[in-house]
């Protein structure tokens, strides 16, 4: 068998053996390759951190677990730094999932700066049909979350923090880690178009393009994108994170899959040369 | 469940349903299948018990206090859904698919929709020599040219009205290569994503479960 066709019929299971072993390799053994500046997650760490300590910032989880590697590092350093600027924060989640993470996630930042649950921070809890919500919340923001509750069932004017926030235009920001619709793009529609909210985003990898667009045309105030992003702002708030650790094996993971685009291609031009494309 | 699922048994049967559905990489296999089932069941009951405690049984609940009896309508009107498990009354499902195609098509038709399309569309217009403090800026000016003209090459494209001769074939051309370079980056961050969901687990199996890391 010519070598060219050898080159192109390796097993895809050697392959995937590969990919593990360089994926993994770095995590016993960190390489400490420099984070790459990313100038829109800048843009969000920045604007978050430029809000007065009193703002209401809405941390929304529109995830599924799948978005956990990616979206979790980000929500520990802007949740951290809302709390380190004095900032009312509100959590909630779009997605059934992202309730779960919501209270995951947060709850030991909050723990960490000995915030008060009410007066410093709140979890406004799952809301089933966001476009019912997302209209509602324009007017009447405690009917909206499942008729004036919060995520535990009590009652959310019972809550100092609450008093003041009754309608979407009260919130300063929200601030979405997503991996999908009902994400940004319906905040955009809604709060943004009509109430002038600042909108936010932590999207995964696949959706950082559609990201980069809002931002462009300034409906986005930033975004951090996947894992790259959010290495980039542990970076900037100054903690070593899963992001950063993360970043060695997803650039050894590139490393690997452009050695092997490149073989691939090697071998099918030898083949074509060769005279035997098929 | 929390008291049931010690950390190390959930950690245990986390890894033992990560190395299944890793089991695919190698052959199609019943154990793939079973933990792609279990994800699958997990997935929609969690979705239930999840809606049922944050919204239905609220509302449910708080009927006698509020007096928000006119709740119980749309819940019947929702319930009507399930009649399309029964053939002969199948019809009965389409008022309340009816209501909610009716609710969502006045949301996105609304006028607020078409904001953030104008936003995007205005922000494509850029000034092909670029001033930062008075000065000419070099840099940006490239960027808005190769931006603007991007733009319109992509338009062109996929404007079929005229047929793609002359300088019509060189922009549309042109269009398409912009168009496979975008392709590529969002290539790209697919690729860092999928890498990223293997980072995640490899953490967890040689982290959380073996405490090798």
């Amino acid at each position: 068998m010519p070598w060219y066709k050898r080159l192109m019929g390796i097993d895809r299971r050697i392959l995937y053996v590969i990919m593990v072993i360089g994926i993994s390799f770095p995590m016993f053994s960190p390489i400490g390759l420099p984070v790459p500046e990313d100038v829109i997650a800048q843009a969000a760490y920045d604007y978050i951190a430029a809000l007065p300590a009193g703002s209401n910032v809405l941390y929304s989880y529109d995830l599924s677990a799948s978005g956990m590697t990616e979206l979790k590092p980000a929500s520990d350093v802007f949740v951290d730094l809302s709390f380190q600027k004095g900032h009312n924060v509100f959590l909630m989640a779009l997605w059934a999932q992202g309730n779960n993470f919501s209270s995951l996630w947060a709850d030991p930042i909050a723990a960490k700066h000995g915030a008060v649950y009410g007066e410093n921070y709140i979890n406004l809890g799952f809301v089933v049909s966001f476009s019912a919500f997302m209209e509602q919340s324009r007017t009447d923001l405690y009917q909206a979350f499942n008729g004036g509750i919060d995520k535990n069932g009590a009652k959310l004017s019972d809550f100092p923090m609450m008093k003041d926030v009754t309608k979407a235009a009260d919130f300063d920001a929200v601030f979405s880690f997503n991996t999908g619709d009902p994400g940004p793009t319906a905040w955009i529609q809604q709060w943004n178009a009509t109430e002038g909210v600042a909108i936010l985003s932590s999207c995964t990898s696949v959706s950082t393009p559609t990201m980069v667009n809002y931002y462009q045309s300034g409906l986005l105030k930033g975004n951090v994108g996947g894992l790259a992003g959010a290495a980039w702002s542990e970076f900037i708030h100054g903690t070593k994170g899963s992001a950063t650790g993360g970043m060695d094996s997803q650039s050894l993971g590139h490393v690997i899959i452009i050695f092997f685009l490149i073989l691939g291609n090697v071998g099918y031009f030898a083949s074509r040369a060769a005279g035997d494309s098929k | 469940m929390e008291a049931i699922l010690t950390p190390t048994l959930g950690n245990w049967l986390a890894a033992l349903i990560t190395l299944m559905l890793f089991s695919i990489l190698y052959k199609e296999n019943p154990l793939y299948r079973i933990a792609e089932h279990l994800y699958v069941g997990a997935s929609a009951a969690h979705g239930i018990i999840t809606t049922w405690n944050n919204t239905i049984k609220p509302a449910i609940t708080s009927m006698p206090t509020k007096g928000t009896w006119w709740e119980i309508i749309p819940m019947a009107v929702g319930l009507l859904i399930y009649f399309n498990m029964y053939r002969p009354y199948a019809w009965i499902a389409r008022i309340p698919m009816g209501f909610w195609i009716g609710y969502n098509a006045a949301l996105v038709l609304s006028a607020r929709q078409v904001i953030p399309f104008l936003n995007q569309m205005t922000s494509a217009i850029k000034p092909l020599v670029a001033m930062t403090n008075g000065a000419f800026n070099l840099t940006q000016s490239i960027n808005n040219i190769l931006f603007v003209s991007i733009v319109l090459g992509v338009l062109i494209y996929f404007f079929f009205t005229v047929e793609h001769k002359g300088i019509f074939k060189y922009a549309a051309n042109y269009g398409r290569l912009a168009i496979m370079i975008g392709f590529g980056a969002s290539f790209g961050n697919t690729v860092m994503a999928r890498i990223s969901l293997l980072i995640g687990r490899l953490t967890f199996l040689f982290g959380n479960w073996l405490g090798l890391l």
